[in-house]
């Protein structure tokens, strides 16, 4: 799906983020959730769409658990924001973290899946995605999450 | 007494010098990570000694992540997690294929990793 590739839409995405997430961590369950799927859907019918291709129900059943979490979408923001401003490719995707070695452990994965070709660009990137995540965490929520970036291959984006 | 660096230091010696193999890469891929984990949980327990017992996880592996991220590392626990998820399926998935790309990002994340952990308390 092409529109993965699109790097057009901070501004669009700056605007979800500050109609829907302010008080995100304050309201109940089933606002949070209808919250985010609220923002998904708004993306969904943008055509500039590219981030969040699809939040699973695990996150939003974790979300609701841990309701401080709603803050990875303004954090996410900020990362994106980041990517658009070095015209980097990407998709967001994110998940159920999951530790094979620790399986009493729940976290959210952010992944970013950028379009570059050089691995150690690729880490240098990380680090900077990861403090414009983390910047906006608290705590209870930083420890919680994990800053993936990954190659992005156009077969992954087209599957 | 050897240090987390030597198992990072053998698993880049057999990658460069040695015929690949799956076995070989999986094998590897495991080498680096705790090459990673061990040299990350020397660096917190040497700068932060009580942070560890503080945390709440179990294991050790999500305890050293935590740690980092209430450090103000959290580049360097996602790095360690991306490194933990190929050390599982390099381990635990026998079916999916562990190709000699993947492992080559594997131990360029663990030198990555290590000079990251180099500068904690430095």
């Amino acid at each position: 799906m092409e529109e993965f590739y699109s790097t057009k839409s901070p501004m669009y995405f700056d605007r979800v983020a500050t109609e829907f997430v302010p008080h995100i961590w304050d309201a109940g369950e089933s606002q949070i959730r209808s919250r985010l799927l609220e923002v998904q859907s708004s993306m969904y019918r943008s055509p500039l769409t590219w981030a969040f291709p699809g939040i699973a129900d695990e996150v939003f059943e974790l979300v609701g658990r841990h309701p401080q979490l709603g803050e990875f979408v303004q954090a996410s923001a900020s990362a994106i924001q980041l990517l658009a401003d070095k015209k980097v490719p990407f998709l967001v995707h994110v998940s159920q973290a999951v530790d094979v070695e620790s399986p009493e452990w729940q976290g959210l994965s952010i992944e970013f899946h950028v379009e570059l070709s050089n691995f150690d660009d690729l880490l240098a990137l990380w680090d900077e995605l990861a403090k414009a995540v983390f910047d906006h965490l608290s705590p209870d929520s930083a420890k919680m999450v994990e800053v993936i970036v990954s190659p992005l291959r156009r077969k992954q984006a087209e599957t | 007494m050897i240090q987390p660096r030597d198992f990072y230091n053998l698993a880049q010696d057999l990658f460069s010098n040695y015929a690949w193999s799956e076995v070989l890469g999986r094998t590897l891929v495991g080498r680096a990570y705790y090459s990673a984990l061990l040299e990350a949980k020397a660096r917190i327990e040497a700068t932060r000694s009580a942070l560890l017992a503080s945390v709440e996880p179990e294991s050790i592996h999500s305890r050293v992540r935590e740690a980092l991220k209430l450090m103000g590392y959290g580049n360097v626990a996602g790095k360690l997690y991306e490194l933990g998820r190929r050390r599982a399926t390099a381990d635990y998935f026998p079916n999916e294929t562990v190709a000699k790309p993947y492992v080559k990002e594997a131990l360029a994340l663990c030198l990555n990793l290590l000079q990251l952990l180099q500068r904690i308390g430095s």
